[in-house]
């Protein structure tokens, strides 16, 4: 299986954060809300990812993110965890 | 039979899928008017491109048989059936705890990109033709049975009928976008798709399995 590494234009904590904003509209979250949980996913798995040695496929990303969001909203890890899983 | 096949035509999972994809990718970018717009259009297309095809092959199957089709062919018909009820159960859905289905993974990930990327009406229908074109290898002996059960219906009743099986066959699409509007969520939707993963998929196969054994017992047979 072809891995894309970094296959994310950009792993900045904007792109994540921006991402999971996205992802969090279609729940109806409240917007604070939903932005204090993006903005402190966003960092967390920023940090996990600029401590690899190697580039992360999507899976991993959204993985990590699926994880890192599960204390906040159980909803965006599911979404996180079942992405490109659907079909 | 019409509305047996358009009941197994629901069953199957594809249309959906897409559909889930869609909303979830424009609920995220569009506002919730413009997200329903996508949503009508990608059934029309599914719809469309539904009718039209099986429009075709009575047309195809009058020309070919001179009429309703052969105990011979149905046989054939009916074993392809039950051989498509062993592939449901077994294929129909990949292996472990998600609702991955048969498809190719490059054909998965074309529809998931075209889903993410419409934007206008146009795109949504041509992803519903997409969509209703690539559970082609399961859906296309459905609507053989029904274009063959239509052309040995009276001219009156023949339309009728096509825009029955049509309306069957996305029913659950109807049922979804109407659920979302009620106010559930794709993850409430996609959640119970996969808890009912099993059920679907028996339902599924058992569709296909009574159907060809109900071609077998009153078309082949004549009981």
């Amino acid at each position: 299986m072809k891995q894309q590494l970094n296959s994310r234009l950009n792993e900045s904590p904007a792109a994540i954060k921006k991402d999971i904003m996205r992802a969090g509209k279609t729940l109806k979250l409240p917007a604070n809300a939903l932005r204090n949980i993006a903005t402190i996913t966003a960092e967390k798995v920023a940090q996990k990812l600029s401590q690899k040695s190697h580039g992360s496929t999507q899976e991993q990303i959204d993985l990590i993110i699926a994880k890192e969001i599960k204390p906040f909203s159980e909803d965006l890890s599911f979404i996180y965890k079942n992405r490109g899983k659907i079909i | 039979m019409v509305f047996l096949a358009g009941v197994v035509h629901a069953t199957l999972q594809l249309g959906i899928g897409a559909l889930l994809l869609l909303y979830h990718a424009s609920l995220g970018k569009h506002v919730k008017k413009k997200t329903q717009e996508l949503a009508t259009n990608y059934i029309l297309g599914n719809a469309f491109l539904t009718a039209l095809v099986v429009a075709a092959l009575c047309f195809v199957v009058d020309i070919i048989f001179q009429g309703p089709m052969n105990p011979a062919t149905l046989t054939i018909i009916a074993i392809i059936l039950a051989a498509l009820a062993v592939s449901v159960w077994l294929f129909y859905y990949r292996w472990g705890k998600s609702t991955e289905l048969w498809l190719p993974k490059s054909v998965a990930r074309y529809i998931d990109r075209r889903a993410k990327i419409t934007d206008s009406n146009t795109e949504a229908f041509g992803l519903g033709m997409l969509a209703c074109f690539a559970e082609a290898p399961f859906t296309l002996i459905l609507v053989f049975i029904v274009s063959n059960s239509i052309i040995s219906l009276p001219q009156n009743l023949q339309i009728i009928m096509l825009i029955t099986y049509t309306i069957l066959s996305v029913l659950p699409l109807i049922i979804f976008r109407l659920a979302i509007r009620r106010g559930e969520t794709t993850v409430s939707i996609q959640k119970w798709r996969l808890k009912n993963k099993t059920f679907l998929r028996v339902i599924s196969g058992i569709g296909f399995l009574v159907l060809a054994l109900f071609i077998l017992a009153f078309k082949v047979l004549g009981m």
